[in-house]
């Protein structure tokens, strides 16, 4: 079983090469907004204090997102090669424009978003979509939050499941959540994270964080997991 | 622009139909469709009547099969092939992999991309262009700048937008889960909530009116085809939705300022709002 962590690029820069070593992979950047995808730089730092695998996460994306996600993968990848980086993606023009710039070499794994698709209604692993993603984009892991997806299967799957807790996500927005706009990014959540209460919330509180909305998860095991994914999460506001 | 408008019933498609509406739409029992499964219709010959009827009028009606779920893959496709038969001009999609089940079994029905496949740039739309869609249905939650590239696509693909003005959740819709399941317990619409955290209360951000009526403008000016009514299970208010759309671009066509237009749009927004109070129902879900 891998251990990851996942990190916006700000936790990134502070965490200590000593803090990552126990880790087999480090995501950077968010599955929820795309302006915390990470820079070049970002990366590159993160790279030079940390040796194992780096995923960088993305979210929906506009034009201008798509082609710095496009630009950061590229460089990821010629940089510190295929074996090293992965993609977490979470839109299909991305993941359309990664198997024809890097012809199917790039390691990506379904977003939570993506993921989120299946959830809906259903609450099922939808094997023709996964299958589909697989067949066209050469898909092989699914990023998932909610044991939900997993109840039902038994460990004849072919793809591995990255399982991440504390935080499942609830919901997502393209709002910043301090300002009431987007998607203009001033970085005004600084990597806070909002502990919500409301009468209503018999199951406790959510969480804001990422312009995304989400429960606490306990870890969960299951065959088909072969990386849990670690966010930092205290819940407070910092 | 023109209009669409998610239907219910006949007597539903009637009224819209004799008020202008140029396209119908509505969900198939047999089929998965987002939310207000209630008023989706059960018999293929109901469909087929709202369909001649709209046909009658010029206008035209579509099915939506915007949810994934494996196990109606098969009724999916029988049922695609009863509904054209019937007269049902195009299939409102999600998911990639129907669009290949489609293709295989030969469903030709014409293609419309839903808002829930997400196409926030022009390379979803173009990887989606691959998969037969004639149309695209836009995300709430992107602006017409930021839609530049798909509104002007060199595929000839047509866009449709929702009724901003009244039409726009503050998380992204299809990725919110605070309807349903996981807090069983919550009552719909937990986004227009107050939270309390340690440093006050909190509200999920919320655009005005104003803010609304611009995009609104923007989408308009930037040459969106299409203005979609969604399919809420509240007819009075889809009523009331539709007499207030076809207001607003009535005035667009007007060619206002976008400060006129603001300005303006407000003061019908206010002068309808006690009639969106009075038919409001709490807990409804939209579709």
């Amino acid at each position: 079983m891998e251990k990851a962590l996942s990190l916006t690029p700000g936790q990134a820069a502070k965490a200590s090469s000593s803090s990552l070593k126990r880790f087999d992979a480090v995501y950077i950047g968010s599955e929820t907004c795309q302006n915390l995808l990470a820079s070049r730089a970002d990366v590159d730092a993160l790279a030079a204090k940390f040796k194992g695998t780096i995923v960088l996460s993305t979210a929906l994306l506009d034009e201008a997102a798509l082609e710095s996600a496009l630009s950061l993968a590229g460089h990821a990848a010629r940089k510190f090669g295929y074996d090293r980086i992965e993609v977490a993606v979470n839109d299909y023009g991305f993941l359309s424009e990664l198997k024809r710039e890097h012809k199917g070499r790039m390691k990506v794994s379904a977003g939570r978003l993506m993921m989120l698709n299946i959830l809906g209604v259903w609450r099922q692993i939808d094997t023709p979509y996964l299958t589909y993603l697989s067949e066209n984009f050469g898909v092989a892991a699914l990023e998932a939050d909610n044991p939900f997806y997993l109840y039902k299967r038994g460990p004849e799957s072919p793809f591995a499941v990255h399982f991440h807790t504390p935080l499942r996500l609830l919901a997502t927005t393209r709002y910043c959540a301090y300002s009431d706009k987007f998607p203009a990014c001033g970085r005004l959540c600084r990597d806070r994270q909002l502990k919500l209460k409301n009468t209503q919330l018999k199951g406790g509180f959510i969480v804001s964080f990422n312009n995304g909305y989400y429960m606490r998860e306990k870890p969960f095991s299951h065959p088909l997991v072969t990386r849990t994914v670690h966010t930092p999460a205290d819940g407070k506001s910092s | 622009m023109r209009t669409t408008v998610g239907i219910s019933t006949l007597a539903e498609a009637r009224h819209f139909l004799e008020r202008g509406a140029d396209e119908l739409y509505c969900g198939f029992a047999a089929m998965p469709s987002h939310r207000a499964s209630a008023g989706s219709f059960r018999t293929v010959a109901e469909v087929g009547a709202i369909a001649s009827l709209a046909h009658r009028r010029g206008a035209k009606l579509f099915v939506a099969v915007n949810e994934i779920n494996t196990n109606l893959n098969s009724a999916i496709v029988k049922s695609l092939r009863s509904l054209e038969a019937a007269g049902v001009d195009a299939v409102i999609l999600r998911d990639p992999a129907l669009f290949s089940i489609l293709d295989a079994e030969g469903v030709k029905m014409t293609r419309i991309l839903s808002s829930l496949a997400f196409a926030f740039n022009s390379k979803t739309l173009e990887y989606f262009h691959g998969l037969g869609i004639k149309r695209v249905t836009l995300p709430q939650q992107i602006t017409a700048a930021e839609a530049k590239a798909i509104i002007k696509n060199p595929y000839g693909i047509e866009t449709e937008i929702f009724f901003i003005p009244r039409d726009f959740c503050s998380n992204i819709d299809g990725l919110c889960f605070f309807t349903k399941h996981e807090y069983g317990c919550v009552p719909h619409f937990l986004c227009r909530n107050t939270f309390s955290t340690p440093n006050g209360d909190y509200r999920m951000p919320q655009l005005d009116a104003e803010t609304l009526l611009g995009m609104l403008y923007d989408y308009h000016k930037a040459g969106a085809h299409y203005l979609k009514i969604s399919r809420t299970e509240n007819f009075p208010e889809r009523m009331i939705m539709f007499k207030e759309a076809r207001l607003l671009l009535d005035m667009l066509e007007k060619k206002p300022s976008r400060a006129a237009f603001t300005a303006k749009g407000g003061e019908i927004m206010r002068r309808l709002a006690g009639l969106y109070e009075t038919y409001s129902t709490p807990g409804e879900n939209k579709g």
